[in-house]
């Protein structure tokens, strides 16, 4: 455990998100806990149906109108984020705690450039003028890598590859200096050639920025090499959660030990197998595992 | 942008070309004008002289240069029926058509765009099924119906508004409803629509994710993204009312250019009416054209066709 005496900046008990449907109520999320520290990583892993966008969504306040989570605590720092009103959540969101999707070709608003999606948050949120606005856009574009980074602002997101639309949805994220980013498999729609220099971006830029990072992925390389804490969803439940370290030498749950098992390993036979669970009404049939794994060790 | 607008603009010239060819030919087609205009029991000599008065007589390809250059200059020639020239006539009646146009379909967006907006943010509510009943009700019922409707009402019992004429702007608040109303179906069901998909995108969850006000995502992020389809809409809608608006200039006895266009067509006032077709078209040419370049404005993504 990471020995910690402040308080956790974000702590979560017993989320329950219940889906009301046409044939009966989908237990999405199943009371799930969990604690964070500033500046801890948190990895998600599970397989896709498991309920792990739902959650970060459920943290972020947008799940909308129709999904009403329900916890006995989901607190970010004093915010109790289930009582808050709209106007405290939305002081926030994209201030203090920002997402980054999954999906970077339709996340960016067609209509507007570059520059002035970047500068929004900051322009809600800092009370700064669009001068600044502007060079602090600048800066991290930089820093996310993007190269000519000034005639970027003016361009629009259509003008952009998938993997330069993430990389700006990064920047974006980290526009007000967030102390919390939540990024939901920020890679899987991408090339996977270039998965590992966003993940690797991410994880430089959270170390430098001193956040804390809740990372939802299927790269459990990536997992063993980052996380502080391992959360593994199973059908809306966490079944494990625990220190990294704990999690890959002594997993407890057959679950993430099936997980364990399709890293590949050099000399080690692929036993790739999470078995089979049921009771979960709206997972795709086949049991699909979603996994992503990592091409080589 | 530049470049695309001048690429639309060579296209609209094109196409404005083409119309009026289309339309000084179509119009020749309709019969021999001489005879038309000499009546049917005219004698031989009378049509010659005719033929010879109006040029009749010249190489079609001649009488179309010689209209053209003309018609460029404002002069569209001398109406058969008025005996006046035709400009000074269409600048009086369009003048009363272009401004019953222009109110119908700013009436017409003014209601239906917000309308369309509320519906979207609260499918299935009331104000929803009551968009959907008003909008029913403006495709069901005939527009004569409803002008001579609101006609007893607020002219004969209630006295407020005048039933018909166009000397004050008085006289254009029920042509403009009745006119108005036609439109609105089309443009709020096509905003509700546009709003409902755009509002479950995944740029309204990033816009919401950093903290956008409700306003803000709604107009700021939402609706110029929904408006681009009506605005196309409402240029075709805007043309339409020029030369559709007959039945409302009929009810109202507003003397507009729809109500000239009938009256000339059965009076086979030939230069008349080739100046209406061809105004009328260019008008359509000119809304679209702007439609083109105020989407190309509103999505970024255009401005490369
Ligand atoms: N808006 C929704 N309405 C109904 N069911 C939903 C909705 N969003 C998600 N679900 C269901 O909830 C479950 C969990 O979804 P999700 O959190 O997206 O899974 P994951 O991100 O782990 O792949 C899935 O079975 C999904 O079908
Ligand atoms: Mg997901």
């Amino acid at each position: 455990m990471t020995d910690n005496t402040q308080n956790p900046i974000l702590r979560v008990k017993n989320l329950t998100i219940d889906i009301p449907t046409a044939t009966g109520t989908l237990h999405a999320v199943r009371g799930i806990d969990f604690d964070l520290m500033r500046g801890e990583t948190l990895c998600i892993v599970g397989e896709s149906g498991s309920g792990k966008s739902l959650t970060s969504l459920a943290l972020m306040g947008l799940l909308g109108r129709a999904i009403r989570p329900q916890a006995d605590v989901m607190d970010f720092e004093r915010t109790a984020l289930l009582e808050a009103s709209p106007k405290t959540l939305r002081s926030l969101r994209g201030a203090r705690m920002s997402m980054i999707f999954q999906e970077p070709m339709t996340s960016l608003n067609p209509s507007y450039t570059i520059g002035d999606q970047l500068m929004e948050a900051l322009l809600i949120h800092g009370g700064t003028s669009r001068k600044t606005a502007r060079g602090r856009a600048i800066e991290l574009l930089q820093k996310v890598g993007i190269t000519a980074a000034e005639s970027r602002l003016s361009q629009f997101p259509h003008q952009l590859s998938g993997g330069l639309r993430q990389r700006v949805m990064i920047a974006m994220a980290l526009m007000c200096e967030p102390e919390l980013i939540i990024a939901d498999e920020p890679t899987t729609a991408l090339d996977v050639t270039i998965q590992a220099q966003i993940l690797r971006l991410l994880v430089d830029l959270q170390a430098e920025m001193g956040m804390a990072l809740i990372l939802i992925t299927h790269d459990l390389g990536v997992v063993a090499r980052i996380a502080d804490k391992v959360a593994v969803m199973y059908a809306g439940a966490l079944v494990e959660t625990g220190p990294t370290a704990d999690l890959f030498a002594a997993p407890s749950h057959p679950y993430p030990r099936g997980l364990l098992n399709c890293i590949p390993l050099p000399g080690k036979p692929d036993r790739c197998e999470t078995g089979h669970y049921c009771g979960h009404r709206a997972l795709p049939r086949g049991g699909g595992l979603g996994l992503h794994l990592p091409h080589q060790m | 942008m530049l470049s695309f607008i001048l690429k639309r603009l060579g296209l609209a010239f094109l196409v404005a070309v083409t119309v009026s060819l289309i339309s000084f030919v179509l119009l020749y087609l309709s019969g021999d004008p001489a005879i038309a205009l000499a009546g049917e029991g005219a004698s031989s000599e009378d049509i010659a002289a005719i033929n010879v008065r109006y040029g009749f007589d010249r190489p079609m390809v001649v009488q179309y240069g010689a209209w053209l250059l003309s018609a460029l200059t404002g002069d569209f020639g001398e109406s058969y029926y008025f005996k006046m020239p035709v400009s000074s006539l269409l600048a009086e009646r369009l003048s009363v058509t272009m401004l019953l146009g222009l109110c119908g379909i700013s009436f017409a967006l003014v209601t239906a765009v917000p309308l369309g907006v509320l519906a979207a943010m609260r499918p299935n509510s009331i104000i929803d099924r009551f968009a959907l009943l008003l909008s029913v009700a403006g495709q069901a019922m005939p527009s004569f119906w409803f002008g001579l409707i609101l006609v007893v009402i607020f002219s004969i019992k209630l006295r407020w508004l005048p039933a018909s004429g166009s000397s004050t702007w008085a006289h254009f608040i029920l042509p403009t409803v009745v006119l108005g109303y036609y439109a609105m179906p089309a443009i709020m069901r096509l905003t509700r629509a546009g709003m409902l998909e755009v509002l479950s995108s995944d740029y309204i969850r990033t816009a919401r994710a950093k903290g956008a006000s409700e306003g803000r995502v709604l107009f700021k992020h939402a609706l110029r993204n929904a408006i681009i389809p009506v605005v196309s809409l409402a240029a075709v809608q805007m043309g339409f009312m020029l030369g559709g608006s007959i039945v409302v200039e009929s009810i109202f006895a507003l003397h507009g250019a729809g109500f000239l266009a009938y009256e000339s067509i059965s009076r086979n006032d030939l230069p008349t009416v080739q100046a209406l077709v061809l105004i009328f078209s260019m008008f359509y040419i000119i809304f679209t054209f702007t439609a083109d370049v105020l989407n190309a404005w509103l999505d970024p993504r255009m401005r490369s066709a």
